[in-house]
């Protein structure tokens, strides 16, 4: 009888106080305003007026706000994806659990718009004058395929690449032979879905060999490691926090480089490498500093030619290696960048176009049929 | 995702239970509210934390609940004086039950009767709750005209009942006379409280661990191509929605009443495993009993119920289960899963039972779950054709026995199915009742602990949202 008397006391005590302690924390703590995990603005608190209430904004805003700005929301995103792990799942948020790596999963491709990318690639080589070279990086799950669980739904990257060159018809360079024969190394992050300065270096050694110039040797350089505490986007997607941190190292040293971009009203200039951001949590920008929709990068050398770089974010770590082979390198961004390509390569003197892109960012990606002209 | 409305209006945002917004702000408000005023004014503030409740998302469906309770207020005092004039106390009846199912039908039912005459729907949204107050109201005043219970004078009271805010939007249907004298006086001890607690973690425990999660996998199976699914795959699928509307809804229903005793209420239990039927009629007796329950007393015994000649009372049955059917949504494919039953029951009840009754536990079991999986998908999947494209993947019409992906899928589901199928057994509750006190009550209490913060990580999550490339 005493111990029946004493639970429910217990029980009422131990769910009120964490029903109210919750509210009151929530209440007294201050609200952040941008979350580093989730590389977003949080939802503030939302302005109260009778329209508001009566469209149903405010609630639904308040409702966010009270989600966005719950105590502890980092931890209990961890919390969520170690139940699914215990529960024996093998993906979260769109990541797979490998043992010691994470992958983002790519099952579905939208076939349409992957058809239409093609297309456009295909019309603004056939229409440019200055040679145009396509370039696909495949994803880590395509490197990883045989660690995955049997059945894991993943797409078959290399008949994408192949069905991709081929409607293509022009200067392709393979990328996945070149990183599938040294998926023994460090090639891909393990908490991030780019490829690592060494994976860029190979993919860089087959860039070379379809441009048909001689690839710095990595020997020539001194390998630097900026940091090993980096845990990308996997690390966000996913919520599992036991990997391994990963390294960001890098080769080429940022002499004689100067790199200017243009993401405001005035033009700011730095080196190869921002080391601001290795204070942040997306250390990855430490890469030229992240996405921006025009980047030119001048190494002095004026013998050289000029390059033109159509790209995706996996550009920022094989651009160093591509310095010692142009005097110029633009970068554009079609996400952010939407005027006339054609003509800025006239403008620019460019000698050598390339477009260069993750395979799944491709196979999602709509500016590119929009904007590549 | 709220209750079953869910499954087939896109619905108004509406508050729900398993958020951190009920859960961390609007339930420890409300509860303080409540138990810091005096016992003669709770059920005020309990209207007020309704109508608070319900208003939330679109406050303007306030007015339309408002108004139908100003109306059944006055027509249930009307009743209750004209007792002895049997046939003015009938037409009140009758003006209630006209605008109650007036309201339903509008609301729920114009544009799907419109569509099927060629017409234009008119983007009636359908107001949170109106399939179960509406039924609930329509208790009342059928209560009070057949002398189960008074009128009630206490506009709050009345209000209180309609609108009480645990089964307003997903049920249990409460009638009127199970709940009345709570209404005026109810207790409110520790005992019951920490009951409710228990019974509200269930709850939130079935809706939150097991349903949302099992379904993701049906939304990978619903979202397939049906035409290359294998029979395996299908059932699979189809597994997983059986498991989900069950452990969402009596997960709803438990949190409904666990939330009812926590403010002094006992409602009855709305599920009672109905996955350990035996059969078709034992199943209908285990699930959504306070829906089942209601028809009967209010459709099919009015009607005749068994009392008349073997033709009738087919026809009774069909009528009733035509009903339910459609009650769950605007679609052909509800009235045809009503009837997928109606028929079934029939059979059984002339036919089958006494054949059924000689064959072992388990066969009976096989059976009835095979007619409930498929019943299900017949419900899940509303367009006729991808219904009918899904059952005959389930049945080998594809020609494919299973897919690696479908063995993917079972390997990473598969602890969670097992928990749920042990779940939707007596078994756990057994083993809890088996031991001790001073056991059971540290369980619980760690259970308790243990729920809240694994629960509350999953719905943290549900809105962690990060982006790869930073939005400007």
């Amino acid at each position: 009888m005493e111990f029946k008397v004493k639970a429910k006391y217990v029980l009422c005590a131990v769910f009120l106080v964490i029903i109210f302690g919750v509210f009151l924390v929530n209440l007294f703590t201050p609200d952040k305003d941008f979350s580093q995990n989730e590389n977003r603005v949080l939802a503030a608190k939302p302005e109260f007026s009778a329209d508001a209430l009566m469209s149903g904004s405010y609630t639904s805003d308040f409702e966010e706000y009270v989600n966005d700005q719950f105590v502890a929301r980092d931890s209990f995103i961890a919390v969520k994806s170690m139940s699914e792990l215990i529960l024996g799942k093998h993906e979260n948020g769109g990541v797979y659990f490998l043992n010691d790596r994470l992958v983002e999963t790519f099952s579905k491709v939208d076939e349409a718009l992957f058809s239409d990318n093609i297309s456009a690639v295909r019309r603004f080589a056939d229409l440019s004058d200055i040679p145009v070279m396509f370039m696909l990086i495949p994803t880590s799950q395509e490197i990883y395929k045989d660690k995955l669980a049997y059945g894991a739904p993943c797409a078959d990257e290399k008949l994408l690449i192949s069905c991709a060159y081929d409607e293509f018809k022009g200067n392709t360079v393979d990328i996945l032979g070149a990183l599938a024969s040294c998926k023994d190394e460090y090639i891909f992050y393990r908490t991030d879905h780019h490829w690592t300065s060494l994976g860029a270096y190979y993919g860089y050694e087959a860039l070379c060999g379809a441009l048909g110039i001689e690839p710095v040797k990595l020997s020539d350089y001194e390998k630097n490691t900026l940091t090993n505490d980096f845990n990308g986007t996997l690390y966000s997607m996913s919520g599992v926090r036991f990997i391994t941190p990963d390294e960001i190292d890098v080769y080429v040293p940022s002499e004689g480089v100067t790199v200017v971009r243009y993401d405001g009203i005035e033009p700011s200039y730095g080196g190869l490498y921002y080391e601001e951001y290795l204070s942040f949590k997306d250390k990855y920008k430490v890469f030229l500093g992240g996405n921006c929709g025009r980047v030119v990068v001048k190494t002095g050398r004026e013998d050289l030619p000029k390059l033109l770089l159509l790209r995706d974010s996996y550009a920022d770590s094989i651009t160093p290696y591509l310095t010692n082979h142009f005097s110029e390198i633009h970068l554009l961004d079609l996400r952010y960048y939407k005027n006339s390509i054609t003509k800025y390569a006239a403008e620019n003197n460019i000698d050598e176009i390339l477009i260069m892109y993750g395979l799944k960012k491709f196979s999602e990606d709509t500016n590119i049929r929009a904007f590549l002209k | 995702m709220g209750g079953l409305s869910s499954y087939t209006h896109t619905e108004v945002k509406i508050m729900v239970f398993s958020t951190t917004l009920f859960l961390y702000v609007y339930l420890p408000v409300v509860l303080f509210l409540y138990y810091i005023t005096p016992l003669k004014w709770r059920n005020a503030v309990l209207l007020i934390a309704n109508f608070v409740f319900y208003g939330w998302g679109e406050p303007i469906y306030i007015t339309v609940m408002a108004a139908s309770i100003l109306v059944d207020y006055a027509l249930g005092l009307m009743v209750g004086k004209y007792r002895n004039d049997k046939r003015r106390a009938k037409m009140y009846v009758a003006v209630s039950i006209v605008m109650n199912l007036g309201l339903l039908v509008f609301f729920k039912y114009t544009d799907f009767i419109l569509m099927n005459f060629g017409m234009k729907a008119l983007g009636i949204s359908l107001p949170v709750g109106i399939s179960f107050y509406t039924f609930q109201k329509m208790s009342y005043i059928i209560d009070v005209y057949r002398r189960d219970a008074l009128s009630q004078p206490n506009i709050v009271s009345f209000a209180t009942f309609v609108t009480l805010f645990p089964q307003l939007i997903a049920g249990p249907i409460i009638k009127y006379r199970d709940i009345d004298s709570q209404i005026a006086g109810r207790e409110h001890t520790f005992s019951k409280f920490s009951s409710g607690i228990c019974t509200f973690m269930v709850g939130l425990c079935k809706k939150v661990l097991l349903a949302n999660n099992i379904g993701m996998l049906w939304d990978i199976y619903k979202a397939g191509d049906y035409a290359s699914m294998s029979a395996f795959g299908a059932w699979l699928g189809a597994l997983a929605f059986t498991f989900q509307i069950y452990f969402d809804f009596s997960g709803y229903s438990d949190m409904a009443i666990g939330l009812g005793r926590m403010f002094g209420f006992e409602f009855k239990i709305n599920f009672n495993y109905p996955y350990i039927s035996q059969n078709i009629t034992d199943f209908w007796r285990r699930w959504h009993i306070s829906l089942g329950s209601w028809f009967r007393e209010y459709l099919y015994i009015p009607l005749g119920g068994n009392r008349c000649g073997r033709a009738r009372w087919i026809f009774n049955l069909l009528v009733v289960w035509a009903a339910t059917g459609i009650w769950h949504g605007a679609s052909w494919n509800f009235l045809f899963w009503g009837l997928y039953y109606g028929v079934i029951l029939v059979f059984e009840k002339l036919w089958f039972s006494k054949m059924l009754d000689k064959l072992p536990r388990l066969v009976r079991h096989i059976y009835s779950m095979i007619i409930v999986i498929v019943g299900w998908v017949l419900f899940a999947v509303e367009d006729a054709g991808a219904c009918i494209s899904y059952v005959g993947a389930m049945f080998g019409a594809t020609g494919l026995l299973s897919l690696p992906s479908d063995i993917y899928y079972l390997e990473s589901y598969l602890p969670i199915l097992i928990v749920m199928a042990t779940a939707s057994t007596p078994i756990a509750s057994k083993l809890y009742n088996k031991m001790s006190e001073k056991a059971r009550g540290i369980f619980a209490v760690f259970a308790v602990l243990l729920g809240m913060i694994i629960c509350t990580s999953y719905l943290v999550d549900a809105t962690y949202n990060p982006f790869l490339y930073f939005r400007f």
